[in-house]
């Protein structure tokens, strides 16, 4: 080292040295492609929890890498592997707490952002089909959560997988894929691991990236107070490095949290399932399904359940076109409204309820 | 000047607590490893066959109309790297503690 500074102006060495250091991984990299202007409203706690919900999401993609490798997905198995990740295995509690209470919060972050999604009519022209792709990743979580409660393969576990065959039974799939009339060759409990480890995880990933790519290329929607027009668009000084900052507080409070909870909080395993027995009742955010499938007294009430408020989310962006964002203005939001209120009663009525069998052999 | 977020006394609870759970391994007394009973036994395929504790075995009893979803339980020390993992839980609450002041609402970036 000769002394000299590199750049004339610099006046201190260490100045030039952090400077030299930003400047190669900027050359590289280009980080400064993310410090794009943001309107104001992208930097706040409502507009981040799809990065949230993603970052729940890679949680559950790593800490089910790790469990993967003790989990031996055949019936006679199943349950002993996930009791051997309980008891033997090091630190293989705490992998599954995480991976578990991961699921938890990213379900409670789906509904949170589905619910600004609504509020803040961020779904109307041009935006439908980022709406959309977020409906079919809302629905792509869901089966993943039903696929990975079957896997423990407790009598939960093995109601849930009654539940994938009694409605492939009902929408009268006629390639069996979801009973063990499909192949003699691996068990359905085996393929249900496959999906939920390789297909599903791969269809999440396909489709969040075109919702990222869309959210991108049209970026964040209105405040719900201004019009498409009226919008800033970074005027107030707010840029994607904000955002990130955001992301990486709300990242590590998420973390924080799911860690704390699998540190003391140890997810239920029932004992061996009973086959031909039911009356457990599910996860929290199937219980307004279990409510109408006890009134109706079988699956089909859940599949029309489930459909019927599928079309409900998908019509949303057809029946509220105007411009008008105010939430208080707009009169779908009435039926959104007696909607949440129906289904959190209904979940209500599931949980205390009577469990009650919905398979008899 | 812009008001901090954290007045004095919540940011050293804070600490503390990060500082607590991230020093537990170190004063923590390590557990013995779990005996093993006759039935931890290896299969041909590696995994071993899982020791069952009395209470589950009791709710086994009970079957089919005991607690057939099982319950949420406390994690308690004797859980295989119980330590390891509380420190890792303190590394992470203060990575996160140190984003909230580094990145707090009117400090410059």
């Amino acid at each position: 080292m000769n002394g000299l500074p590199r750049n004339p102006n610099q006046k201190a060495a260490g100045g030039a040295t952090a400077q030299n250091k930003a400047s190669f991984w900027e050359e590289r990299f280009k980080i400064s492609a993310f410090l794009y202007p943001v309107p104001k409203q992208a930097n706040t706690l409502a507009y981040s929890l799809g990065g949230t919900t993603f970052i729940a999401f890679l949680t559950l993609v790593f800490s089910g890498m790790i469990l993967a490798q003790f989990f031996d997905p055949r019936v006679e198995t199943a349950h002993q592997s996930i009791d051997y990740i309980m008891r033997e295995a090091t630190l293989g509690w705490f992998v599954r707490g995480i991976h578990y209470w991961s699921a938890q919060i990213l379900f409670v972050l789906l509904l949170l952002h589905l619910t600004r999604v609504i509020v803040t009519a961020s779904y109307k022209r041009p935006r439908e089909f980022t709406y959309y792709f977020g409906l079919v990743l809302f629905l792509l979580m869901t089966v993943m959560v039903m696929t990975g409660t079957a896997l423990k393969w407790d009598q939960e576990g093995y109601e849930a997988l009654e539940h994938f065959t009694a409605i492939g039974t009902f929408i009268g799939d006629p390639t069996d894929f979801f009973s063990e009339q499909f192949t003699d060759n691996t068990e359905l409990l085996t393929r249900v691991f496959s999906l939920h480890t390789s297909a599903l995880p791969l269809l999440i990933v396909l489709t969040l990236c075109v919702h990222i790519y869309l959210v991108k290329a049209l970026k964040i929607s209105p405040h719900p107070m201004q019009t498409e027009a009226e919008q800033d668009h970074g005027e107030a000084g707010e840029t994607f490095g904000g955002h990130i900052r955001i992301l990486l507080k709300l990242g590590l409070g998420f973390l924080t949290l799911v860690s704390t909870l699998a540190l003391f909080v140890a997810p239920p395993l029932g004992p061996d399932p009973v086959p031909g027995e039911s009356g457990v009742k599910p996860w929290w955010m199937f219980l307004w399904m279990y409510y109408v499938e006890n009134q109706v007294g079988d699956v089909s009430g859940a599949v029309y359940a489930g459909a019927a408020i599928g079309l409900f989310l998908a019509l949303i962006p057809l029946l509220d076109r105007g411009p008008e964002r105010n939430p208080l203005k707009r009169p779908i939001m009435i039926a959104v409204v007696v909607l949440y209120v129906a289904v959190i009663a209904m979940s209500f009525g599931g949980y205390f309820g009577e469990a009650a069998p919905h398979f008899q052999e | 000047m812009a008001r901090p977020v954290f007045g004095k006394a919540s940011l050293l609870a804070g600490l503390a607590l990060v500082a607590g759970l991230t020093l537990a391994p170190v004063v923590g007394a390590s557990p013995p490893p779990a005996a093993k009973t006759d039935s931890a036994q290896k299969t041909e395929h590696g995994s071993a066959a899982p020791s069952r504790d009395p209470p589950r075995d009791a709710a086994r009893q009970h079957h089919p109309r005991g607690d057939l979803s099982g319950s949420f339980s406390l994690n308690t020390p004797a859980r295989p790297g119980f330590w390891i993992a509380t420190g890792f839980t303190g590394l992470v609450a203060a990575a996160w503690l140190i984003t909230l002041v580094l990145f707090r609402p009117g400090r410059p970036q």
